[in-house]
């Protein structure tokens, strides 16, 4: 299924400015809703299509962005959640995933968030959105042109680690001094015999900047490479976004003796049988009992990975850990981001 | 001297304000010299040093460092790209204190590839041998590469620097008070690997020390310098056994002897 695509992007119905306004007055003076579409108001949305703009026209470059107060703590996506408020239409089909899952609780409650304020269609499967919001992995089912992953980003900066000082970490990109990039490889070869950054492994966008793809593990970072999708990250608390475009370089960092290796499993998903997915390790009993099942839910409901072809997982007595094929219907936002009182547009 | 200098500053001064950091300093380095800047606390050595190399902006006078290439560049017209890549190639700096000049939160052999990553080396296993020859060339056990320079002794911290910015094989070193802080022997011996390792590599060196013996034993050449003027200079023989300045006189007559 094709997405349908972007279209609209978080604009209103009813184009200029002129009307706009005098639209977002009337709500105020006790029109018919208390928030604008999305959150987020106009201006402060077109403030960060704006960062997004310029992202996206220097891939991999961290740009500054005025970060709102969200109705949620950072570290809890509001990068992400800006980010894709600032983008969405109301054409837009959303997927939300953390861990690979769209039935955890941070999902569940960034997309009722999402759905509330903008009344937009959501799904569990990847190929029918086309905005999927993300903290942890990237979908298994290859991404297509028109999708926008949009990434809740801890830390921007890949050099943090070594390097405290803001001022200087923005010399080196700028400069484009890498070294300390091979700094961090070095030592973890040294300690560990090989690169042991199992996730937010860092990545040469477009042959230029030095980036961070935030905690996926290694073993989504060659999907970013040549990518058709759209890649949006934000990070709320850190104020930035940057993005990585489609069909965009994306290398990441290793040395020539010690290449870049992705994690890999000898064994299947426990419950549908895919081979070559990220699976997650489930602790079943408290003898020591355990499973392996694919991280990416939507992926593993449809079976999407398995050998024999798509299909249903049918594996005999496999237990269902997964929840129903349904999403959850989820009526209104969570009890942790209860609305303010007053009818005041944000 | 015969053949061009390495560095050649005419002229520099700088001001912190309206104070004078240093005044009119002019000097000539040459390859394989060891020029020594020697005065009490406050006279402007640093200051030149930083002037020297790169790090403070005179306000009048040039600094030009002639590159691999025979190239003439003058470091403060050079973009700060192209300055940083200088400092971390062709130059050296030993700060006093090593913890400025080491990366504390990697390990030794880290701290010594450093350069060598940044220069655009690729292979771990190069980088790494690279890391343990040079901890052997100054005198540190090979057992101790993969240890945080934290764990190391204050003479072995500043060996480790030493080693850092050697990795690269730079044309001139600026050393800042390298023995300062140590005690008598580990003196000693630092200063006997820092004149083997100038001899062996033929490097220029600046060196700035307060201390009359430390220019003795290292330096060919002396600059003794007295509220930011350099007030006498020459061959650092003569000058220590025959200096005509008061001033000079009364630091040669304070030297304890040995």
């Amino acid at each position: 299924m094709r997405p349908g695509g972007a279209d609209g992007a978080g604009l209103e119905p009813g184009g200029t400015i002129g009307e706009i306004l005098e639209r977002r007055g009337r709500e105020r003076r006790g029109g018919a809703r208390a928030y604008n579409f999305a959150y987020l108001d106009e201006d402060t949305k077109r403030e960060i299509r704006r960062a997004l703009l310029k992202a996206v026209a220097v891939p991999g470059l961290q740009v500054p962005f005025a970060g709102r107060e969200m109705p949620m703590p950072y570290g809890w996506g509001t990068g992400g959640i800006q980010v894709t408020a600032s983008v969405i239409g109301p054409g837009d089909v959303l997927k939300v995933i953390d861990q690979g899952s769209d039935d955890t609780t941070n999902a569940v409650s960034i997309r009722a968030f999402h759905r509330a304020l903008t009344g937009v269609a959501t799904t569990a499967a990847t190929d029918e959105a086309t905005i999927i919001q993300t903290r942890h992995r990237i979908p298994e089912t290859p991404l297509m042109e028109g999708q926008i992953m949009v990434y809740q980003v801890p830390l921007p900066e890949p050099m943090r680690q070594l390097e405290p000082s803001e001022l200087e970490t923005r010399t080196l990109h700028a400069l484009e001094e890498y070294g300390t990039m091979y700094l961090k490889l070095y030592e973890d070869v040294a300690r560990h015999g090989e690169i042991a950054i199992s996730y937010d492994y860092p990545v040469m966008v477009a042959g230029r900047y030095a980036a961070s793809p935030s905690p996926i593990p290694r073993f989504d970072n060659p999907k970013l490479d040549g990518s058709p999708a759209l890649h949006l990250f934000g990070a709320g608390r850190e104020r930035r976004v940057y993005a990585i475009p489609p069909h965009t370089r994306v290398k990441s960092f290793d040395f020539s003796d010690h290449p870049f290796r992705i994690q890999r499993w000898d064994r299947a998903c426990a419950v549908c049988g895919a081979t070559g997915s990220y699976l997650d390790e489930i602790v079943t009993d408290d003898a020591g009992g355990r499973m392996f099942v694919c991280s990416d839910t939507d992926h593993c409901r449809r079976g999407l990975g398995r050998p024999g072809g798509p299909g249903p997982p049918d594996l005999p007595g496999a237990p269902d850990l997964r929840g129903s094929p349904e999403l959850p219907g989820v009526p209104d936002l969570p009890g942790g981001m209860a609305r303010p009182g007053g009818g005041r547009t944000a | 001297m015969i053949g061009n200098p390495v560095l050649a500053a005419s002229g520099v001064t700088c001001l912190y304000g309206s104070r004078t950091g240093c005044a009119d300093v002019s000097l000539e380095v040459h390859p394989g010299e060891i020029l020594a800047l020697a005065g009490e606390s406050g006279s402007g050595k640093t200051t030149v040093l930083k002037a020297l190399s790169g790090q403070l902006k005179p306000a009048a006078g040039r600094v030009l460092y002639r590159d691999a290439g025979g190239a003439e560049l003058d470091v403060h017209a050079l973009t700060e790209g192209r300055r940083r890549l200088l400092m971390r190639t062709e130059l050296g700096f030993v700060h006093q204190n090593p913890r400025d000049g080491l990366n504390m939160a990697v390990s030794a052999g880290a701290n010594v590839a450093d350069r060598l990553l940044s220069g655009g080396e690729r292979g771990y296993g190069r980088a790494r041998s690279a890391a343990l020859d040079w901890l052997g060339r100054v005198e540190i056990p090979a057992d101790r590469l993969d240890d945080r320079p934290g764990r190391y002794s204050g003479g072995m911290l500043q060996r480790l620097q030493i080693a850092r910015n050697l990795v690269t094989a730079p044309r001139l070193v600026f050393l800042d008070e390298p023995t300062g802080g140590l005690d008598a022997s580990v003196q000693a011996r630092l200063l006997d690997l820092i004149r083997d390792l100038v001899a062996t590599l033929k490097l220029a060196a600046v060196l700035v020390t307060h201390d009359l013996a430390v220019a003795r034993l290292l330096s060919q050449r002396l600059m003794v310098m007295k509220e930011g003027m350099v007030i006498e200079s020459g061959l650092t023989d003569q000058v220590l056994d025959d200096p005509q300045e008061p001033y000079t006189q009364l630091l040669v007559s304070s030297i304890l002897e040995a």
